[in-house]
């Protein structure tokens, strides 16, 4: 019969220890991820939730916004596509009249617009600010998504400020689709979420 | 204070923190390569702090559990010279 030294229970505690310490590491890693996707969807329904009966009022305004004021921006006003300041202040006034800070929601001014209509890169697409400001931005596949109209429900991530705004590069948005009367995807309304 | 009594609070403040620490540095690597989002940033910068905090202490610990240990050993041999 082998003989048990001190060595081979060392060993065997170790590599027990070792076993244990990955099922813990493992399962907190898992709890992690549930609390992870619980966040997300708590952020989701709560800035979607409170931007509804907003949208629902000025809807037919909010259209305006992705049919006629980004693609007359895009045409007219200077500061797009190139470094040279935003220059547009008609088109300027058009935007807070027709999304008007008179019954606002939390965080009102760091909300954007987003129009899957760009130049020549299909991962792009147009953002304009609440100050008319437009930029091109790179997108992700899932925002391509939901301005195809490919998926319905808002969307969490970091949609362009990490390439805008280094300094706030953990930011995070929550992206609402905004559909037309007949039901097709439009463009989407960008929440920065603010804690 | 004994400084033998010093030596083993310290080492047993190493080592539970140490621990903490694997499991806390997996964790921060985990969130990195996941992405996550886990808290508001302001828990999260209180998390951090508590981390680094934690860090301190070990690195005091085992400066403190070093220099205990020389001067235990520089007393050890002085009385072995004897």
């Amino acid at each position: 019969m082998k003989k048990i030294t001190s060595n081979s229970i060392s060993f065997v505690y170790g590599f027990a220890f070792l076993l244990l310490f990955s099922a813990l590491v493992g399962l907190f890693i898992f709890g992690l991820q549930y609390q992870n996707k619980q966040r997300k969807i708590k952020l989701i329904e709560q800035y979607s939730q409170e931007i509804k009966p907003y949208i629902e009022k000025h809807n037919d305004d909010i259209i305006k916004i992705f049919t006629e004021v980004i693609p007359t921006m895009q045409t007219y006003c200077n500061g797009y596509l190139d470094s040279t300041p935003y220059n547009c202040p008609q088109l300027q006034k058009t935007v807070f009249k027709l999304f008007p800070n008179t019954d606002s929601f939390s965080n009102f001014s760091s909300t954007s617009f987003i129009k899957n209509e760009t130049s020549n890169n299909i991962n792009s697409a147009t953002l304009m600010e609440l100050s008319g400001e437009l930029r091109e931005i790179n997108i992700n596949q899932e925002m391509l998504n939901l301005l195809e109209g490919k998926t319905n429900d808002p969307i969490i991530g970091n949609f362009y400020f990490a390439y805008y705004y280094p300094g706030n590069s953990d930011n995070i948005q929550v992206a609402i689709p905004i559909k037309n009367s007949s039901g097709e995807t439009i463009g989407v309304i960008l929440r920065n979420v603010i804690e | 204070m004994k400084k033998k009594l010093i030596e083993q609070i310290t080492s047993s403040i190493a080592v539970i923190l140490l621990f903490l620490m694997t499991f806390t540095g997996i964790t921060f690597f985990a969130d990195l390569f996941f992405n996550w989002d886990l808290f508001p940033p302001n828990v999260e910068t209180f998390l951090g702090f508590i981390m680094i905090s934690g860090l301190i202490i070990i690195i005091s610990s085992v400066m403190i559990n070093i220099m205990i240990n020389i001067s235990i050993i520089a007393t050890n041999s002085e009385k072995n010279n004897k």
